[in-house]
């Protein structure tokens, strides 16, 4: 898949170039689908994910199956085989730069831009997602909420169910890059 | 360069419009059955659309469609156009040039399939400026790339939209604010430190008197004039609440922007900062534009990345709502003398600046009264004061100070339903639900009578003093100043009119249900266009702007121009089909604006902008010719058998794509005018010759203009009909046939010299044979014989007669071959041995295979014959003859040993031979005489 291959490629070529490279050490999403007839949530822990702190660009990578939750096994089942496809797209992709030329080696907490590609179901979408960083000595924890619309990733929702999800799901991220790594 | 095999396919009703959102017309690009997502939209300055699209780069009129380059395994990130040039930049990193559907790469660079391009310019020095998300900006001029990145003082390698500045620069969105580029490098560099409201820029346009407008991640637009010593940069709103700009135009100070959010919004720059949003009423319909531009015909077309692209017309802008008043409901609508305008909906009466500005508030006026009291028609008299006409509460007059009086039926009203209300002078008149009636603030109401049942929905004031008055059932009825009225027209049909307006010539023009647009003149009414929208719906009012007048109905809205007897339906253009609104909420402003009201909002209405795009433009976009087009460039010359022509043509009129018809003639051929909606035409078998392909554009229903696009060209008669080549036929056969004509006589002369030769030399050697001394000797010898020998004389006659008959046969033959001549030979030198025996001998040596070669008769027979006659011969000293072959000859020789009585020479002998021979080779029969030896070397002749 299109997913994993960009992003060993995106790690090869930054671990050449640069330093100061981190991984996600811990991360949860959550997404929330507010219908009229019925909501869903449901939650991930499983997002692997690189920040290059001196390039400030990153790449955030979610398998789609390890999102649990759900109102019932059967919803997730469609999740993974109606909608969002699993076995043919098994990954969901950010990846980007911020745009505020913050510095990140400073403890604080910072509202930043993120701009990239975000790949939901194959469908690929340009966008600028607000987060804040909190940077600390133990490494930088992202929050961030933002909406995606299942439309602009071809997501097609039967017209029985109009009711039950909803057109624009919200997302929040919620994630800790781990600290500057002591390589050898 | 590598050439493209351009990829052409024409897919007819490869675009279907539709007008769910009033205003705004979209339409669906297909591209076969594939459904492009469209990324990016430019213009060609033969008015063609080009999307770029992940399925290629496609051309369209809105109506046909071409893909002109199908993508691979690529897209088409970016699209930039100058001229009847277009630029594509594709995701394989490629960068490619189109003009018409002729296509070259111009280079392919990996770092730009990493780097995606996000936008192209061509400049007006002959450079291409490419932006790149990740490389920079790259330059491209007669084949040299250069790059400008971070290295060289750009703000960021990020770049997301680009825009000319002037000829040679331009200026670069970037992640990190905007800069101006020039080739020799970075002129100037603006971020948020100098006033950016935003550094993530993702718009740029330029606007009018160079200003650089562009759209933000989250400060929303601003402008900046380039190349200032200090950059001022204007922040349109700094509460822009609509999201990111990530498109934009400016036109007529209007800003249409494409958000994120918020689908296109656009903002009145003359009025301070006001919006419009076209098809806020369905927001979800437009979300995330993606593109925006600002077409040749002023109308702003755009993408939302979707297959669908949406056209607006700037001179028709409406408001669904405005600071919560619900603009869909108004009941009555006028201009007062400051330009502000008065509306009165269910909620109350509302006054507000032309422009609806944001700083301006609506006023709703407090009328205290009935909470179901409609107002129905609002007007400003003389004094500033504001009239409101309710139904069944009479009128109210509202003074600039606030002030409000009531009049009613009681007041002398002639009805306390009050449809309209027109001003004359000082004087007001009001159409009410039984009869008319005027107020003046000196003789307050006075009544005016008209026949039938008094339902007046309208009435009008005129220049000579007289008023008009539209009624129900009984048409227009004219009062005259004394206040009797009578109908104007016939009078036996019921007709109902429901709104009059007054032109600036002062014809009053009359419009109602199933009418048409009626002109009144004097006592006569003259209705046209009842088959045409509106005219062929209901019809809602009329409004005079300037000479024309304005229709607004159920079936659109259309411009009447009465000098050139013309209806233009701006309806199909901005989808207004469907409204609906009350009657005569209709109002002209001072500024020229007409100003509309409907079910659908307020619209604003720019009615000299609308009516310039009543041209329909029409272009050839291409001549084809066995899949292979043909250059336009200059006059067409084609040659015989490029006969087989397709043309192509587009009309990019973009109002109404589906209303346009052709019509086109081949003159040279076929001076009959045909009509056609396709938009090709196929030309088959056209005989050589010179034509004029004409083509014209109209909008069905209409006539068409008087001028054609001409394309003139020339189909060559094939070479061998051209009078060069018939000059040059005849002068070949005149060559042939001299040169025949010599070579017979040649022919003829030389047989001619043959045959005298022949005779001369026969005659010769037939005197020669009958030479007296060789018949003497030969008698004298068979005398002799007789005597000694019977028998032997016997065979000396045999001999000699044989000889003879030889030489009878032989003397007729041009040629015989060298063995009949030894032969011959022989036959001769027995009878001459008869004579001379011993004292002669002959010897011959030739090879057998020079024995069938040619030779002249007798030709050796006479130099023998010559060698006995000048030579002595003894018995001790014989005369040996010898012939010899040498080479390819043969050689008569013998030792010369003159006679001292010789025999008389004939003059015949090598002379003879030699002129026989020079009729027949080149080769020349040599004769040598060293004093020993006398040698004749006759050439052999091959066999013909």
């Amino acid at each position: 898949m299109k997913g994993p291959l960009v992003l060993l490629l995106l790690l090869s070529t930054l671990m050449v170039r640069s330093q100061d490279i981190r991984r996600v050490s811990r991360s949860r999403i959550d997404f929330l689908s507010t219908a009229p007839m019925e909501n869903i949530a449901a939650t991930n822990t499983a997002a692997t994910g690189i920040f290059d702190v001196e390039q400030r660009t990153f790449a955030i990578q979610v398998p789609v199956q390890a999102f649990v939750g759900f109102n019932s096994p059967l919803q997730r089942e469609h999740f993974n085989e109606n909608y969002l496809e699993s076995n043919r797209f098994p990954y969901m992709v950010f990846q980007g730069r911020l745009i505020e030329s913050t510095d990140l080696s400073k403890p604080g907490t910072y509202r930043v831009r993120a701009k990239g590609d975000l790949t939901v179901h194959g469908v690929l979408r340009e966008r600028i997602i607000e987060c804040v960083l909190v940077v600390t000595k133990d490494g930088i924890r992202v929050t961030s909420t933002f909406m995606v619309k299942l439309a602009d990733h071809t997501i097609r929702i039967p017209r029985v169910v109009h009711q039950k999800i909803a057109e624009d799901v919200q997302v929040k991220l919620d994630m800790l890059i781990g600290p500057k790594s002591t390589r050898p | 360069m590598m050439r493209w095999s351009a990829v052409l396919f024409h897919l007819f009703l490869g675009l279907t419009s539709s007008a769910q959102y009033p205003f705004v017309r979209s339409f669906e690009v297909r591209a076969g059955q594939q459904r492009p997502k469209i990324h990016a939209v430019a213009q060609d300055a033969q008015g063609s659309i080009w999307f770029a699209t992940d399925l290629g780069l496609i051309r369209s009129d809105l109506e046909l469609t071409d893909v002109v380059l199908l993508a691979k395994k690529s897209s088409v990130t970016a699209i930039g156009s100058r001229g009847n040039e277009v630029y594509s930049a594709w995701s394989d990193g490629t960068i490619v040039r189109c003009s018409g559907t002729r296509c070259d790469t111009l280079f392919t660079d990996t770092v730009l399939i990493h780097s995606p391009v996000k936008a192209l310019v061509r400049d007006g020095v002959g450079g291409l400026w490419i932006g790149t998300y990740g490389a920079g900006v790259i330059h491209y001029a007669d084949g040299r790339i250069k790059r400008f990145g971070m290295a060289d003082g750009l703000n960021d390698d990020h770049v997301n939209a680009l825009c000319l500045v002037d000829e040679a620069q331009v200026a670069v969105a970037t992640d990190q604010g905007v800069a101006v580029l020039s080739r020799v490098g970075i002129m100037q560099r603006i971020r948020e430190q100098e006033g950016l409201p935003d550094n993530l820029v993702l718009a740029l346009h330029r606007g009018e008197q160079g200003r650089i407008w562009a759209g933000t991640d989250r400060g929303g637009v601003f402008s900046f004039v380039p190349n200032a010593a200090r950059p001022k940069v204007q922040v349109v709103d700094l509460q822009w609440p609509y999201g990111p700009v990530v498109g934009l135009v400016e036109d007529a100070s209007m800003i249409w922007a494409a958000t994120v959010d918020h689908g296109v919004v656009i903002y009145d720059l003359r009025q301070g900062l006001a919006s419009y949003a076209p098809g806020t009423d369905r927001p979800e319909a437009l979300v995330q534009a993606m593109d925006v531009s600002l077409m040749a015909d002023a109308s702003v077309l755009w993408c939302d990345g979707t297959d669908r692209v949406h056209r607006a017309d700037p001179a028709v802008l409406y408001v669904p709502q405005h600071e919560g008043v619900d603009l869909r409901h108004i009941n009555a609508l006028t201009v007062d003398h400051e330009g502000r305008i008065w509306l009165a909906t269910p909620e109350g009466i509302f006054h507000h600046a032309a422009g609806f500005a944001d700083q301006l508030k609506m006023t709703r006026l407090a009328l205290e009264q009935d909470p179901n009291m409609q107002v129905v028609c609002l007007r400003e008299d003389a004094e500033g004061s504001m009239w409101a006409g309710t139904f069944g509460n009479g009128v109210f007059r509202i003074r600039a100070n606030g002030d409000v009086t009531r009049f009613s039926e009681k007041d002398g009203l002639s009805n306390n339903s009050v449809l309209s209300i027109r001003t004359q002078g000082q004087r007001l008149w009001f159409a009410t639900l039984a009869g008319i009636c005027s107020w003046s603030p000196q003789e307050g109401f006075r009544a005016a009578t008209i026949p039938g049942s008094g339902f007046v929905y309208d009435v009008l004031p005129l220049p000579d003093g007289a008023v008009l008055a539209a009624t129900d059932g009984t048409g227009v009825v004219r009062v005259e100043k004394n206040g009797n009225g009578r109908r104007i027209g016939p009078t036996d049909v019921s007709a109902s009119y429901y709104s009059l307006c007054l032109d600036t010539n002062g014809t009053a023009w009359a419009c109602g249900p199933g009418t048409g647009l009626c002109r009144i003149r004097g006592d006569s009414i003259q209705c046209v266009s009842t088959a045409r929208a509106p005219f062929d719906g209901n019809v809602f009012g009329i409004a005079a702007v300037g000479e024309r007048v304005v229709a607004m109905g159920e079936s659109g809205i259309a411009i009447y121009d009465p000098s050139r007897n013309d209806l233009f339906d701006i309806g199909a253009s901005v989808g207004s089909y469907g409204i609906t609104a009350e009657l005569n909420t209709i109002a002209l402003d001072p500024e020229g604006d007409l100003w509309l009201a409907c079910d659908r909002g307020l619209i604003r209405m720019t009615p000299g902008r609308t009516v310039q795009a009543d041209h329909v433009p029409c272009v050839i976009t291409s001549v084809v010719w066995a899949g292979e087009e043909l250059p336009l460039s200059t006059e067409l010359m084609l040659r015989h058998d490029q006969n087989f022509l397709t043309f192509h043509f587009a009309s990019p009129y973009l109002s109404s794509p589906e209303n346009v018809r052709f019509q086109y003639r081949l003159l040279g051929f076929d001076p009959e005018i045909k009509e056609t909606r396709d938009r090709k035409i196929d030309l088959s078998r056209l005989p050589p010759g010179h034509y004029r392909f004409e083509l014209r554009a109209f909008l069905a229903g209409d006539v068409p203009p008087e001028e054609w696009v001409v394309l003139p060209f020339t189909i060559r008669s094939p070479w061998y009909r051209t009078p060069w080549a018939m000059v040059g036929l005849i002068i070949l056969v005149s060559g042939l046939l001299l040169f025949l004509i010599r070579s017979r006589e040649d022919r003829l002369r030389y047989r001619d010299r043959v045959e005298k030769e022949k005779a001369r030399f026969q005659l010769d050697a037939l005197r020669s044979q009958v030479n007296p001394h060789f018949l003497f000797n030969s008698f004298n010898t068979l005398i002799e014989l007789i005597e000694e020998d019977q028998e032997k004389a016997v065979e000396h006659v045999e001999h000699l007669s044989e000889f003879f008959r030889n030489i009878l046969q032989v003397r007729d033959k041009e040629l015989i071959p060298v063995r009949e001549e030894l032969r011959l030979l022989d036959t001769y030198f027995y009878l001459e041995q008869r004579r001379f025996g011993e004292r002669i001998a002959l010897h011959t040596r030739i090879p057998e295979e020079l024995r069938e070669r040619l030779l002249p008769p007798l030709t050796l027979q006479l130099l023998v014959e010559n060698a006995i006659k000048h030579n002595a011969a003894t018995t001790s000293e014989p005369l040996v003859i010898e012939v010899e072959a040498v080479d390819d000859a043969l050689e008569v020789s013998n030792p010369v040993r003159l006679r001292r009585t010789a025999l008389p020479s004939t003059g015949f002998g090598v002379t003879s031979i030699r002129q026989r021979y020079s009729a027949l080779t080149n080769r020349p029969v040599d004769v040598s005489n060293d004093g020993a030896y006398f040698r004749v070397r006759i050439p052999l002749i091959d066999k013909p």
